[in-house]
């Protein structure tokens, strides 16, 4: 495969989806982690909920991670013959549908982690409230989602 | 299948007959009792109540002190805990003749002899420690510090501060260094404040040296010979103990007993009654009702049982059948359902299986994790959570080696290199072509989405309330099966014969779930309209539930993507190294491969579970069930064997 400038922004286009998710999810499990560390050591007949809570954040790094893939995939070099040939300006389109899941997660990654782990006090108070404390955290990964699924339809667009 | 019906019940028994009625209810360990809150409680015998305390803290103490002694290997350690094996006879033999007393006293008797040669052992130490920093003293530590005109004082300090010190006062001072940092000095008492006074402007400090005989040099040997001494009397205390671990088994059953004797204690004193009789109230299963009747009446023909109607809200405990056994650490991990809730554990039992099959997708990690488990089955004598987790994480293991076969994992070996049977068998191919596997896993979604939107109709008409769960859930039901047909035509699945136009479908349910959201709002007609467009806002929720099924492929891939790298890192090993190339390459294999392993098993599991309590429960319960907790033996240095 010859690398034309073209398939350098395709390459750039899937760091940018799961780079930034990876670090949104770092970010917002770290939040969760610290909080989630300081309960069990209060109580540790909890840790399953909590870890569980701290996990949640995570899911913008494998969107992030899904996202890569299927432009990789798209763009023929995933998979593809030898012959990949991208234009410039398609290798731009590439890298447009990494930004919505990229920055999508990055940010949604790490106010999850700050709902997540107000969450966990809230576990640590009363821990049938787990139901709750899920989908408050659950509600800003729904954007994350968005940004994968705007990624998703950009890539199917073109 | 599914929740236990509970009713609560009152006990009535005469008081003689309390106490073998009680050990039959721990026995049986089916009845929850509740607190009697607006009666006044039987009084407690204090006296009894700190006796049974002071010997079950003195026997669980000796049993912990000598758990520490007790030889056992590292896995049967984590994997059973210190506990002994016991049947029902054999423990009745060592209750009824098994002198623990005497046992215990010797046991207390090498904890003090530990504690004290320890005490001993620690001041010896810092004594030397301090002694070796004025080694080279030549005053004897008996020599009085003080005599009728003069005075000696020890001082240590920073090297500078001591020198400019003895620069000062060398005049009216006669000292002795026997180091940078000390200092001993012997003066007039006359001089005394001035000293004093120029001791605290350089920041030396009064050091107290121990009162001993001879010269700092000679006692430091003499300590040393006390402390090799104490050692070994330590050291011998040490064997003692572990010469008394061989009472360790009875004394377990002992101190389970004695334990289980102190709950029935404090049980009886929980109750009310009168001058002859004890009652109680509790939680019962409805199946466990006539065997609890049969168990009492074995024991005892004084005892009355009646059912009580309550609005109470009940406790809650699971039963399945043993296949989806080891699924109720799922639901168990959420938090049960209440009891106006279904069960989910059979309902999330299946997608559980596939989605972590997915998630790891690896013939050679599924083959590892399946006789990882199975041997922790067959050597280990689990306790019943551990079991059910293992079995859980076994089940896992099967799913991703049938995972592994339809998306050609092997290790993350380049399937292009597989024999062809292996070949013809894989259907996806997730590193190539990864499209099919992320629709297949928005399928699976759809597929759970609705099932959670069924169950939640289920639960609504459980409770009498159908009309609102069709409201609720009918429309959206309607939108998927409208959106699906409209997918499968437009992309020429299914045969666009039956509806032309699937379109219109679409917008009818549309329309519905606007007519639904009026109607479950309970307001007026323009609240009801509002709410009613609200209503579409939902299909946000359902969006993204779906979407978040995407995960199943990123984590198939992940794992397959780890163990390909790791493959490759051993092969470049292997060329780059000379000699002992093929040993690193093991190596790295083997750690690389382990570590991807744990990483993507934590993965999977958290994955799939949170696929089951966010996308799946969200739908059909609230998880805030109160744990049904019976009265029961609690098995804490024992295992009971079955028959």
């Amino acid at each position: 495969m010859e690398i034309t400038f073209g398939i350098g922004m395709v390459f750039a286009g899937a760091a940018i989806a799961s780079a930034l998710g990876f670090a949104g999810s770092a970010i917002g499990m770290g939040y969760a982690g610290s909080a989630g560390s300081a309960v069990t050591s209060e109580r540790p007949e909890l840790f399953g909920r909590i870890l569980l809570m701290q996990a949640l954040p995570g899911s913008q790094g494998i969107y992030g991670l899904v996202g890569a893939f299927l432009i990789l995939n798209f763009a023929g070099i995933l998979g593809g013959g030898e012959e990949t040939v991208i234009s410039s300006f398609t290798g731009l389109q590439f890298l447009m549908t990494g930004i919505p899941i990229g920055v999508a997660g990055f940010f949604s990654g790490i106010f999850q982690g700050m709902v997540s782990a107000s969450g966990i006090t809230m576990i640590a108070k009363d821990e049938t409230l787990i139901a709750r404390a899920i989908i408050l955290s659950a509600m800003v990964e729904t954007w994350a989602i968005f940004g994968l699924l705007i990624s998703f339809i950009l890539l199917t667009a073109m | 299948m599914a929740l236990l019906k509970m009713k609560k019940i009152k006990l009535a028994f005469h008081k003689e007959s309390a106490q073998p009625a009680m050990e039959a209810l721990q026995k049986l360990g089916a009845l929850e009792f509740s607190e009697i809150t607006d009666k006044e409680k039987l009084k407690k015998n204090e006296k009894t109540e700190f006796e049974l305390n002071y010997i079950s803290s003195r026997l669980d103490h000796s049993v912990s002190f000598l758990s520490k002694y007790e030889k056992k290997s590292f896995f049967r350690d984590i994997f059973e805990g210190m506990r002994t094996e016991v049947g029902e006879k054999e423990m009745q033999d060592v209750i009824n003749n098994f002198y623990y007393n005497e046992i215990i006293e010797r046991v207390y008797n090498v904890i003090e002899n530990i504690n004290k040669a320890e005490a001993k052992l620690e001041e010896l130490k810092s004594e030397k420690e301090l002694l070796e920093l004025w080694f080279n003293l030549d005053i004897k530590l008996s020599a009085p510090r003080e005599t009728k005109n003069t005075r000696t004082l020890f001082l240590s300090g920073e090297t500078c501060d001591i020198d400019n010190f003895l620069n000062k006062i060398s005049k009216d001072i006669v000292s002795m260094r026997p180091n940078e940092n000390s200092l001993a000095i012997i003066f007039l008492k006359s001089n005394e404040r001035k000293i004093r006074e120029t001791i605290s402007s350089y920041k030396l400090g009064e050091v107290e040296l121990p009162k001993r005989r001879g010269a700092p040099e000679e006692e430091c040997e003499r300590i040393g010979r006390a402390m090799k001494k104490a050692g070994s009397r330590l050291n011998a205390y040490h064997r003692l103990a572990e010469s008394l671990t061989k009472h360790l088994p009875k004394l377990r059953v002992v101190s389970d007993y004695i334990h289980w004797r102190k709950k029935r204690f404090d049980l009886v004193h929980e109750s009310y009654g009168t001058e002859e009789s004890m009652v109680f109230e509790g939680w019962c299963p409805e199946k466990a009702l006539p065997v609890l009747k049969k168990e009492l009446s074995r024991k005892t023909k004084l005892f009355a049982m009646e059912e009580i109607e309550t609005k109470e809200e009940p406790p809650v405990e699971i039963m399945n059948p043993p296949a989806l056994k080891p699924f109720e650490a799922v639901t168990r991990l959420y938090g049960l359902p209440t009891a106006k809730d279904l069960d989910p554990t059979p309902y999330l039992a299946g997608f559980f299986f596939i989605f972590f099959g997915i998630c790891l997708s690896d013939v050679g990690y599924g083959v590892l994790i399946t006789s990882f488990t199975l041997s922790l089955l067959l050597l280990f004598n689990l306790n019943p959570g551990m079991s059910s987790f293992i079995k859980l994480l076994m089940a896992g293991g099967i799913s991703s080696i049938i995972a592994g076969v339809i998306f050609g994992g092997y290790f993350g070996i380049d399937p292009s290199l597989l024999p062809e049977f292996a070949q013809r068998l894989q259907y996806f191919d997730p590193i190539n072509s990864p499209l099919p596997i992320f629709y297949l896993a928005l399928i699976l979604g759809i597929i759970q989405v609705i099932m959670g939107m069924i169950l939640s109709i289920l639960r609504d008409a459980q409770n009498n309330n159908l009309k609102e769960g069709l409201a609720k859930n009918i429309p959206w039901l309607l939108l998927f099966a409208s959106l699906a047909l409209w997918a499968g035509s437009s992309s020429d699945v299914i045969p666009a014969i039956i509806i032309p136009d699937y379109i219109w479908l679409i917008y009818t349910s549309l329309a519905l779930i606007i007519l639904s959201g009026a109607f479950l709002y309970k307001g007026n007609i323009f609240a009801k309209a509002f709410m009613g467009f609200l209503n579409l806002y939902n299909s946000v929720g359902y969006l993204s539930d779906v979407l978040s099924y995407s995960r199943l492929l990123a984590l198939g891939l992940a794992t397959s993507a780890l163990a390909f790298s790791v493959n490759l890192i051993a092969g470049m090993a292997y060329e780059a190294v000379p000699y002992v190339g093929f040993l690193l390459m093991i190596i790295i294999l083997v750690v690389g491969h382990i570590f991807n392993l744990v990483v993507n098993i934590l993965a999977a599991f958290i994955h799939t579970a949170r696929l089951q309590f966010v996308e799946f429960f969200g739908k059909f319960i609230s998880g805030s069930g109160r744990q049904f907790k019976p009265f029961y033996r609690e098995e804490r240095n024992i295992f009971l064997k079955r028959p």
